[in-house]
Parts: structure tokens; C-alpha cells; sequence
């Protein structure tokens, strides 16, 4: 056994362990009510929701998926990381405050259940949560393909059994604990995130020598690599659609802008600090398309590009620090599962159950459905990654980001700033919107972030034309929202 | 310039736009976005009850 696998192993068994503990100790708060396992409480430290904000955001993608596109066209891949930091501020500026208060006022713990209310339509409810639980699990297979090549790589152990492993720990911890444990968790986790992408980005750069060598090295294995735009990805149009992309997912996807419905005030204290922890977090994080960069010069040659962050991790640092490093992947994969897996359990607990099926199901019945449906969909994504594991990570976690984004945005945003907005204006929004997405995604298979772009643009413009020409929605709603 | 000096200078453009957006956000004596139903301890002002 390697000194890096002895290491892993010692901090796999104390990263889980702590895990464990925090999901047992918030696991009787949770019981107590669903606000309190959704939205913890609406009484988390804003520091805390900032890092859990970016810590879910930051994925297997972003350790591993982004560095190996990095890896394969250069620099362009910069564009993520430039775009993702308005992505990431903008909505947390144009959402908390008013999201905050319209979902405390309207009663609602989730995102479809507050859009249901404020649009008065029980079918808007229905169709986003069943849309979330379906486009989720997308991204839920792309964090466990991850997992298990760290598994794998790490500790020599079988893909498969990482797997298993991996998925059913987090699965437990988040049907423990709810949004509180995930919180805590994510910010315990984002220690070594930071940690991480320092060490490796400042290893990576001593190596190449600085930013020139870089470019003069890169230029030599291909001039393609070193310039701004690319010819396939990041086209002009490909780097708009980025931009596009970043925002719809960050305004609307459940499993971040629950963050913003759990802030325990709005007061400019608290705001502050969320906004600059965020800001902060963000910028550092998605620094790591460098490491994909250097290792295009160290490992010419990669099989699985995805690898490449975790080969150099253990090609520049001591066993202990790659080993630590690993702590860094592994806890950003997990705050995501665990981010999505929540979401995906209010969407049948709260959504579909209590608002469709039971209105007098009592707050233990529903934490417990959500448990369950944790439990399910974590068995259904774990039989499909054995089956037919995704061949890249990136874009089946985008795909599946998008799908929602696009579905949710439009009702979300508009409805936030114009009460002209109706609810067939959303119902068609979300219908035109997620369906033209679909097809030109999946059918035709244009551009990834130009589709994004076209379906997030289609769907807004139907969202406004429609609220346009219908009914307008009920000043009772409106007026209880803005109490 | 080398492609790689444009995009470290929009990344920076970037974020101090971003950091000028939320400094922006937390002058603002308008109270629309900060307001909260109980009231706050942390600074944040009360809606009307």
C-alpha cells in the first residue's frame, strides 16, 4: 500500500466519520419540522450559507470536469471562470432580499411550492418538481462517476464498490440532518476546498515557471490551445450562451437559491457578509482550469481527462498533501449530491405530497417521505452510474443543471419584479422553454451553451408575451406576498 | 496582447465590477430588498407590520 493511499484512507475514515456525527447530531432538529430540515430553520449564520452557496455550486465538475476541458482546448476554458463570477453575484444580489421575504409570506419551503402559490397553479407546482426530480438526476450521476474515479484512484479499490460507497454515505447524512447538516458540513468542507485549489494551482504554476513559459509551452503542443476563443466550444456564441448559462443556473437552481430562502435576515450585516463570502469562494475555486492547463504539459497524454487533476495532485505534492487534496474533491462532490439529493426530497415530500395529496400530512410524516425518496432516488442513480456510467462527467452535470434552470427562471425572475406576470405565461414558459432546450440538446446536439442561451432566451420571451396577453393574476396574491 | 492577458484582464474586470455591484447593493437606503417581516438583529430593517 502507497504512503498516498495510507494517508487517503486516514482521512477518507475521518472526513466520513465527522460526516456521520454532524447528520446524527442534527438529525433530531431536522425531525422537528420541515422548515427546519429544508430551510434549517431560516436561522443559518450567512457565512455558513455562503460557503455551502459556492461549496455546492463546486462540483466533481469544477475539480474535474472543467480542468479536463481546460486540458483539451487551453485557455478558452478561462471563459467559465470569468463568466461563473457575475453568474454566481448577480443573482445572489437580485434574489435574496425579495425570494427571502415572498417565500416566508407566501409559506413556502421550496422553490416549486412558492412558485405554485404565486402563480395560484397547482400544475406549475407539479410540473417543476417532477421536472427537478428527473433533470437531477443527471448531475447526481455525474458527482458519483466522480467519486468513484477518486475511490478508484486513491484507495486501488473497484470502481463499483467506491460507488456504492460513496452514494449511500451521502444519502445518509442528508436524510439525517436536512439543510442544516448539509450547511455545516459544506462549510467544513470548504476549508480544505480553498486549501486545495491553493496548493495545487501555486504547485502547478512553480513548475511551468510562470504565466509566459506557460503560453510558449502550451503554443508548442498546439497554438489552438493559447488563444481566447476556440472553434468548438468557445465560439463567440459559445461564450454568450456561458454567460446565460452561469446565470439560469445560479438564479434558479433549487439546490443553490434554497441558500437564499434560509438566510436568517436580509440586513445589510448578514448580506455582506454572504455577498463577499461568496464573491471570494468563487473566485478562488474556479481557479483551477490552471491545473488542467499545466497538466495538458506534465501528462500529454491522458486517457480519462477527467483524471488528470487527481494524476497531478499526486505527481507535485507529498503523499499527506494529495491525500488532503482528495478530501477537497471528494467534499465538493458531496455538497453537491447532497444539495440536489435534498432538493429532489422536497420535491415529492412538499411539492407533490403535501400540496397535492395531503395538505394535512403532518410536518415528521413529511421529513420522513423526504428520507425515502432520498433513499430511492440515491438506489435509482446508483443502478443507472453501475449500468451505464455517463462518459463525461461536465456535460451530463450541465445538461441536467440547464433543464431545471430553464424551467425554473423564467416564472422565478419575472414573477419576482413584474406582477403582470401570469400563470400561463409560466406554464408555457416552462413547456416552450424546457422542450426547445430539450431538442436541441439532446436531437439536434448543437452547441451545449448555445442551446442553453436559445432555450433560456425562448422561454423568458414566451414567459412576457403570454403574461401579456392573459389574465391578470389575483391582487390577493400579490398583496399577501408583499405583506 | 497574448490571449492568456486578455482573460486575466476581464477576470479582473469582472470581479471588481462584482465587487463594486455589492457594494452598491449594501449603500442603498431603500429598504425594499433588506426588509424583513420580524425585523432584524443584524441591521436589517422592519417591513410594516
Amino acid at each position: 500500500m502507497s504512503a498516498v493511499t495510507i494517508w487517503a484512507v486516514a482521512f477518507l475514515i475521518a472526513y466520513l466519520v465527522g460526516m456521520v456525527v454532524i447528520g446524527a447530531i442534527t438529525s433530531r432538529k431536522a425531525g422537528e419540522s420541515i422548515e427546519e430540515h429544508f430551510l434549517g430553520g431560516r436561522s443559518l449564520h450567512p457565512l455558513v450559507l455562503a460557503f455551502s452557496y459556492v461549496a455546492s455550486s463546486c462540483s466533481a465538475s469544477i475539480y474535474m470536469g472543467e480542468p479536463a476541458m481546460a486540458y483539451h482546448i487551453g485557455w478558452p476554458a478561462f471563459w467559465v471562470t470569468i463568466a461563473i463570477i457575475p453568474g454566481m453575484v448577480v443573482p445572489a444580489l437580485l434574489l435574496t432580499g425579495r425570494l427571502r421575504r415572498y417565500s416566508l409570506n407566501l409559506e413556502s419551503v421550496s422553490i416549486p411550492t412558492y412558485l405554485g402559490k404565486r402563480y395560484d397553479s397547482d400544475a406549475l407546482r407539479v410540473l417543476l418538481a417532477v421536472l427537478i426530480v428527473v433533470f437531477y438526476t443527471f448531475p447526481l450521476m455525474a458527482q458519483c462517476k466522480g467519486g468513484a474515479i477518486l475511490f478508484e484512484t486513491f484507495l486501488g479499490i473497484p470502481r463499483a464498490v467506491a460507488l456504492v460507497v460513496f452514494t449511500l454515505i451521502t444519502s445518509f447524512y442528508v436524510m439525517s440532518g436536512g439543510l442544516r447538516a448539509e450547511a455545516i458540513s459544506d462549510t467544513v468542507q470548504g476549508v480544505p476546498m480553498l486549501v486545495f485549489s491553493v496548493t495545487l494551482i501555486v504547485a502547478s504554476y512553480l513548475w511551468v515557471g510562470g504565466l509566459d513559459n506557460l503560453h510558449v509551452r502550451l503554443s508548442q503542443v498546439d497554438p489552438a490551445l493559447v488563444g481566447v476563443f476556440d472553434t468548438e466550444v468557445f465560439t463567440p456564441a459559445g461564450v454568450i450562451g456561458s454567460y446565460i448559462f452561469w446565470f439560469i443556473v445560479f438564479v434558479s437552481n433549487p439546490y443553490l437559491t434554497t441558500r437564499f430562502m434560509a438566510m436568517r435576515s436580509t440586513g445589510k450585516r448578514d448580506m455582506g457578509m454572504f455577498l463577499i463570502g461568496t464573491l471570494i469562494m468563487t473566485a478562488i475555486i474556479n481557479s483551477n482550469y490552471f491545473i488542467g492547463l499545466v497538466g495538458r504539459l506534465v501528462f500529454p497524454s491522458i486517457a480519462d481527462p477527467d483524471s488528470a487533476t487527481v494524476m497531478m495532485a499526486i505527481q507535485f505534492l507529498p503523499a499527506f498533501a494529495a491525500a488532503f487534496m482528495m478530501m477537497g474533491i471528494l467534499s465538493a462532490m458531496m455538497s453537491t449530491v447532497d444539495g440536489v439529493l435534498l432538493v429532489v426530497g422536497t420535491a415529492v415530500a412538499e411539492d407533490i405530497y403535501h400540496q397535492s395529496i395531503n395538505r394535512q400530512a403532518s410536518q415528521k410524516t413529511l421529513v420522513l417521505i423526504s428520507r425515502i425518496t432520498i433513499l430511492v432516488v440515491t438506489v435509482i442513480v446508483l443502478v443507472f452510474s453501475l449500468w451505464k456510467p455517463p462518459r463525461f462527467l461536465f456535460i451530463i452535470m450541465n445538461i441536467g443543471l440547464s433543464g431545471v434552470g430553464i424551467a425554473v427562471a423564467p416564472p422565478l425572475l419575472v414573477g419576482l419584479f413584474w406582477d403582470r406576470a401570469t400563470k400561463a405565461g409560466a406554464l408555457a414558459s416552462v413547456v416552450f422553454g424546457v422542450s426547445l432546450y430539450s431538442y436541441l440538446v439532446l436531437i439536434a446536439k448543437i452547441n451545449f451553451w448555445v442551446a442553453v442561451g436559445i432555450g433560456a432566451v425562448v422561454g423568458l420571451v414566451v414567459m412576457v408575451l403570454v403574461s401579456a396577453f392573459t389574465k391578470r393574476p389575483s391582487s390577493e396574491i400579490l398583496a399577501r406576498m408583499r405583506v | 496582447m497574448k490571449g492568456y492577458q486578455v482573460l486575466l484582464l476581464l477576470l479582473a474586470i469582472h470581479f471588481l465590477l462584482s465587487v463594486g455591484a455589492i457594494v452598491l447593493y449594501l449603500r442603498q437606503p431603500d429598504s425594499s430588498q433588506g426588509a424583513t417581516p420580524t425585523g432584524s438583529p443584524e441591521g436589517g430593517i422592519p417591513c410594516p407590520q
